[in-house]
């Protein structure tokens, strides 16, 4: 998944895009709100943790450009502002979630799960795929009732393939999904990436239950 | 007593109880008065017939020691009056048979006193009771069988008629009685009244209590009622209405400050928090424990700064801070605040244009209080700068009746028209990302106002957007 930080305290925004990396999150930051919404045009997000005292453009003027743009992004917004009026008025404005600071950091991860659960129409945090189950809360996986260890860029992918339902999902839409902007899409380590995925997935069984469509990309189907 | 209600009652009922006597003794003299005059006026009318008599005679009467019928019958009238009369040299000639052969004391001084034909009232006692005599003097009478040739004529006799006293007394304690009855039923009427009037009189003050009584710490906007005030009480509720106008403002003032500064510090916490919190959630190598509990120092150091200036500002808002006053010299202030901050001029690359004036610059003040004035606006100029920018400081002694001056001016942005009043608001920030990598508090300039007003001295603003800021302090003279 790939959440957007835009924050304006260089230590918070750091703090918060290493804790949601390690949780298998792919992070884009913005320090002000001009960079902010250009990221948040430029790339598609799963979700987005937005401050509002920010420099330049405020975070309701923000999410308002966005929301008026069509983007459905889930938004989270994560701020000082703690009276009624304030959270009211980002509700007003477009937000999914609010989250006052100071806050606790897994509060944060599973609210951002929550939100990103439901903007791809999944109720709760398992999902079964023919005889694989996946824990999106506890990030494990298990066929035919055994466990199976995955590298967390390799659940971010099976996480990906799990919120997509039957989808198709293409190897760009992949790849963002995994890195963020500033990382290099090579298309090598993708595919090396899903290779490892199938193979501990499928366990040697002759069908893989990760499609691959020539041409458009891969899918979870079983 | 603690009542205002009961110790105007009983004031109102010592008065009133103090007229009431007063008039039930006038009443009481007046009617005994009257009453005296009434009998005295009886006894006299039973003189006339004989004192006609013995007017009109010769000056010489004989007398037998009993009255002819004619004259017992001018005398008492058929009453019980008592009688007697006395000849010049106060020997009891003749008394009526009702004295019993006993006789009624002569009034004092008789025979100098009394004219002819004179009456004087006196009130005698015989036999235990209380009688009224009148006594008038006559011609000289003599007894029967008295030589005339030894008649002294210039004395004269005396006449006296008495009666008992028991009726009019009767009559004095009966009005006693009624007036007794009058009194007490009026004292107990106007003390229910005045107890009603008084609770009726103080029900404004009772209300105003209610009022009071409800506004609490959430409820200090309300006002008590000014309007349909008795004169006398309007005084307190405006006194009170400005009273609770100050508390509302300080109350106000406490409350944004707390609010501003809980808010002040949810970012350093929400930076400790993240940071310690993320580090924990996987085992990671010393060198990233180590950044991490760096940063978090970082934001705890922020968190302690803010801490001691919101002290500073409380205080100062309590005014417990008291001055130092010492005569010093500005220049020197500046000098010291210009070395203080070459570090932090240094790394927001802005230089500091700074001459102190040859002469010293003399003001009577808080040396460390005006040092912190200085450097509020020196810092402010420096972090509201562009890299390559100047902050230029400039003293002005003050001449001619006009206090010193001191202008700090920058290169920065400028100020917007619409923020500038909120310059010197606590927490009030135009670009606060900007201000806090700096370590701004959002209570710099606050502080230098209250230093500045502390000292008699005044902050103004000018600026434009692109074209910088600068601020003036004016001194007093």
């Amino acid at each position: 998944m790939r959440a957007l930080i835009i924050e304006d305290e260089p230590h918070l925004r750091k703090a918060i895009a290493e804790g949601l990396r390690e949780e298998g999150y792919a992070v884009d930051t913005a320090g002000d709100g001009e960079e902010g919404l250009h990221m948040a045009q430029c790339y598609e997000h799963d979700a987005i943790v937005l401050d509002l005292m920010l420099p330049r453009l405020s975070g309701l003027d923000l999410l308002e450009a966005l929301r008026r743009e069509g983007n459905m992004t889930p938004v989270l917004i994560l701020t000082a502002k703690d009276t009624l009026e304030d959270k009211i008025e980002g509700f007003r404005r477009g937000t999914d979630d609010y989250l006052t600071k100071p806050f606790a950091f897994a509060e944060l991860v599973v609210r951002l799960a929550a939100l990103i659960r439901r903007s791809r129409g999944v109720a709760g945090h398992r999902v079964t795929v023919a005889d694989l189950e996946i824990d999106l809360d506890r990030r494990t996986m298990s066929r035919a009732g055994g466990e199976i260890d995955l590298t967390a860029t390799e659940f971010a992918m099976l996480e990906l393939f799990a919120l997509s339902g039957r989808r198709v999902i293409s190897r760009t839409e992949l790849a963002e999904h995994l890195w963020s902007h500033d990382w290099e899409k090579m298309s090598n380590v993708l595919d090396v990436h899903v290779a490892n995925l199938r193979r501990k997935i499928d366990g040697g069984r002759s069908e893989s239950l990760i499609r691959t469509l020539r041409g458009q990309g891969y899918a979870l189907r079983g | 007593m603690r009542s205002l209600r009961l110790r105007l009652l009983a004031l109102f009922m010592v008065m009133e109880i103090a007229v009431i006597f007063a008039m039930a003794a006038l009443v009481y003299h007046r009617s005994e008065r009257a009453l005296f005059d009434a009998m005295d006026a009886d006894l006299a009318s039973s003189f006339h017939g004989l004192a006609t008599e013995l007017e009109e005679g010769e000056p010489v009467l004989e007398v037998t020691s009993e009255l002819s019928e004619g004259q017992r019958a001018e005398f008492g009238q058929g009453r019980d009056h008592f009688y007697q009369i006395a000849d010049g040299a106060g020997h009891v000639l003749v008394t009526s048979p009702s004295l019993h052969g006993d006789h009624i004391s002569l009034p004092e001084d008789w025979e100098d006193d009394l004219q002819i034909g004179e009456v004087v009232h006196t009130l005698e006692e015989w036999d235990d009771e209380e009688i009224r005599v009148a006594t008038l003097a006559v011609s000289p009478v003599y007894p029967v069988g008295f030589d005339l040739n030894d008649a002294d004529p210039g004395r004269v006799s005396i006449v006296q008629i008495a009666a008992e006293t028991d009726d009019l007394r009767d009559t004095l304690r009966d009005l006693v009685d009624y007036l007794t009855m009058i009194g007490g039923g009026l004292i107990l009427l106007s003390l229910l009244g005045g107890y009603a009037l008084s609770s009726w009189a103080l029900r404004p003050v009772r209300r105003l209590g209610d009022q009071v009584a409800q506004i609490t710490e959430e409820t200090l906007d309300q006002r008590l009622p000014e309007g349909g005030l008795p004169a006398e009480l309007r005084p307190l509720s405006e006194g009170f209405n400005r009273s609770l106008s100050r508390l509302e403002a300080a109350f106000e003032r406490e409350r944004r400050f707390l609010a501003d500064a809980s808010h002040e510090l949810r970012t350093p916490v929400s930076v400790a928090m993240s940071i310690q919190e993320v580090a924990l959630r996987h085992p990671r190598e010393p060198a990233r424990y180590v950044e991490a509990i760096e940063t978090s120092l970082q934001a705890s150091l922020r968190m302690k700064s803010l801490v001691e200036r919101m002290m500073a500002v409380a205080r100062e808002d309590r005014r417990q801070t008291t001055l130092n006053w010492i005569d010093t010299d500005l220049g020197e202030a500046v000098d010291a605040v210009v070395q203080f901050l070459g570090p932090l001029a240094e790394r927001c690359e802005v230089a500091i244009r700074w001459r102190r004036p040859e002469a010293p610059v003399r003001f009577r003040g808080d040396r460390m209080r005006l040092e912190e004035l200085v450097e509020n606006l020196v810092s402010n100029g420096i972090i509201h700068n562009r890299p390559g920018g100047e902050v230029r400081i400039e003293l002005l002694a003050g001449e001619n009746g006009r206090g010193h001056e001191l202008r700090v001016s920058d290169d920065g942005p400028g100020i917007a028209p619409e923020h500038i009043p909120h310059l010197f608001e606590r927490f009030y920030r135009v670009d606060r990302a900007r201000a806090r990598e700096h370590g701004g508090s959002g209570l710099g300039l606050s502080i230098a106002q209250w230093v500045a007003e502390s000292h008699g001295a005044t902050i103004e603003v000018k600026s434009q957007l692109g074209e910088g800021a600068e601020f003036r302090v004016l001194f007093p003279a």
